[in-house]
C-alpha cells in the first residue's frame, strides 16, 4: 500500500507534502498525523527547504480528521500529554519559511486547518470549505477555532464554526479564507507561480505566528 | 420552549427585559437565540457592559437580524452578538465619537481594526458583508428567515460544542495564539468526555442524524 503522506523535495528547495488517501478523500489518521510530523520536522531541520507546499491526491484536498478512528485515545489525560508533544499544527504556525496549500473539492474539518496554518492559499473553483465539527458534537481541534477567527472577520469566522455550514469559493475569497480562485485546469500553474514569487520575494506571512 | 428563542425587538424595550429575556432562553433550554429587530426598535441604551456580557458571558450562540437603518443602542447589541444577518437594503451606522470604549473595542475586534483605526461611520450591507460584519444578506426583508436558517442549522448542532464553540472564538481571540491554542485544546478534551460527541460521531459512521441531548 502507498505511504498515506508523500513527501519530497525538489532542487529548488521547494518541499511538498502530499495527502495521499484517494479512496478515503484524504481522511486524515493518526497514520497521516504521524507522517505529517515527521516530514514538518524535516522541512523545519533541512536547511535546504525554502518553501512548503500541501496537496491532497484525487478528488479532493481532505474531507478532514479520519473519524472511524475517534474515541480510540486510552485516556482523556493520554490524549492531552500526546497533542502537547507532538504539535502538528503548531509546528506549522512556527515554521520559518513560506507555506503554500493547493486546495481543491472538500477541505473540510483539518482539511481547511492545516491550509489555516499555510500562508497562501489557492483554490480551484470547486473548492468548499467548513469547520463541520459542531455537526458532531465537538469543535475545530486542529487550531481551526483560533486561526480562523484570525484569519477571517471574526463575525463570518464564528458563523462558520457555530453553524459548520460550507462555503464556496465566492464567499472564501471575499473574507480572505483563500487567497486566490482559479478554474480546476489552472490550479496547478495557479500554484507553482505563487511558489515562485515567494522563492523569488521578500516573505510576508499570511498565517497567525507563533 | 423550542430550541431556538426568538425575541423581536420592536417599539420602546428595555434594557432589563431584553436580557430577562435571553436569560429565559437558556433557562428554557434553548440552544440558541435569534434576536429580530424591526425599524422602529428603539432599545434606549445598551451600554458596553452589556455589548461584553452578550459575546463573552451569554451561553448561547445569538444571531441577530436588522433590515432598513440599524443604528445607536441596537447597533451596539448588534455588534455584541455572534452571527448578523441583514436583507439588501440594510445599513449599519456606527458612531465612533458616541461609542463608549468596550462597544467600540468589539466593532474594530469585528471590523479588524487597530486602535488607531477610525469606525467607519455607516456600512451598506454590501460593505458589511465584505468587512464580515454580517456573514449573511437576503432579498430585503427576508433577515428573519434568513436568521432562523442559521439558528437551525445552530439548533442541529451539539448544544455543549457550539456554546464551548462561541467561548473558543471569543474569549481565545483575547489571548496570545499559543495560549488559545491550549485553550481549544482542553475545550476539545472537555468534549471528548461528554455524552453528545459519542453520539455524533456514532452517528455519522451509522448514517444518520445525531440525537443531541447535552449530555
Amino acid at each position: 500500500m502507498a505511504e498515506p503522506v508523500l513527501f519530497d523535495i525538489d532542487d529548488r528547495g521547494v518541499a511538498t507534502i502530499t495527502l495521499n488517501r484517494p479512496e478515503r478523500l484524504n481522511a486524515i489518521n493518526m497514520a497521516m498525523r504521524d507522517l505529517l510530523w515527521e516530514y514538518l520536522q524535516a522541512c523545519r531541520d533541512h536547511p535546504d527547504v525554502r518553501a512548503v507546499c500541501f496537496r491532497g491526491e484525487g478528488r479532493s484536498f481532505s474531507a478532514g480528521a479520519d473519524i472511524s478512528e475517534f474515541g480510540t485515545a486510552p485516556s482523556l489525560w493520554e490524549s492531552r500529554r500526546a497533542r502537547h508533544e507532538r504539535d502538528v499544527w503548531g509546528l506549522l504556525l512556527s515554521l520559518p519559511v513560506p507555506l503554500v496549500a493547493r486546495l481543491h473539492g472538500y477541505c473540510f474539518g483539518a482539511g481547511l486547518e492545516l491550509p489555516l496554518c499555510c500562508d497562501v492559499r489557492v483554490a480551484s473553483e470547486d473548492g468548499r470549505f467548513a469547520l463541520p465539527e459542531v455537526t458532531l458534537g465537538y469543535i475545530p481541534s486542529a487550531g481551526g477555532t483560533q486561526t480562523l477567527p484570525r484569519t477571517i472577520p471574526p463575525g463570518a469566522a464564528a458563523d462558520l464554526i457555530l453553524t459548520g455550514e460550507p462555503v464556496g469559493t465566492e464567499e472564501a475569497l471575499r473574507w480572505g479564507l483563500i487567497t486566490r480562485a482559479v478554474p480546476e485546469a489552472e490550479l496547478d500553474a495557479a500554484v507553482e507561480e505563487e511558489v515562485g514569487r515567494l522563492l523569488a520575494g521578500p516573505f510576508e506571512p499570511g498565517r497567525p505566528r507563533i | 420552549m423550542g430550541a431556538i428563542g426568538t425575541l423581536t425587538l420592536s417599539g420602546s424595550v428595555s434594557t432589563d427585559a431584553v436580557v430577562e429575556a435571553l436569560a429565559g432562553y437558556v433557562e428554557g433550554n434553548a440552544r440558541v437565540a435569534v434576536v429580530e429587530a424591526e425599524a422602529d426598535a428603539d432599545l434606549g441604551a445598551w451600554p458596553g457592559e452589556r455589548v461584553r456580557w452578550l459575546w463573552r458571558d451569554y451561553p448561547l450562540p445569538v444571531v441577530f437580524a436588522f433590515e432598513g437603518r440599524l443604528e445607536g443602542a441596537a447597533a451596539a447589541f448588534a455588534l455584541g452578538c455572534d452571527i448578523r444577518v441583514c436583507g439588501e437594503g440594510a445599513a449599519l451606522e456606527l458612531d465612533g465619537a458616541t461609542m463608549d470604549s468596550l462597544t467600540a473595542e468589539r466593532a474594530r475586534t469585528l471590523l479588524g481594526l487597530a486602535a488607531e483605526d477610525a469606525i467607519p461611520a455607516r456600512l451598506s450591507a454590501g460593505e458589511a458583508l465584505e468587512a464580515g460584519l454580517v456573514s449573511r444578506v437576503g432579498p430585503a426583508g427576508s433577515a428573519g428567515e434568513v436568521a432562523r436558517g442559521a439558528a437551525e442549522a445552530v439548533a442541529a448542532r451539539g448544544p455543549i460544542a457550539t456554546r464551548l464553540a462561541k467561548e473558543a472564538v471569543w474569549r481565545g481571540l483575547d489571548q496570545p495564539l499559543e495560549q488559545a491554542l491550549r485553550f481549544e485544546t482542553d475545550l476539545t478534551l472537555l468534549l471528548q468526555a461528554t455524552k453528545d460527541r459519542a453520539e455524533g460521531v456514532r452517528a455519522f459512521l451509522e448514517k444518520r442524524p445525531p440525537d443531541f441531548t447535552g449530555e
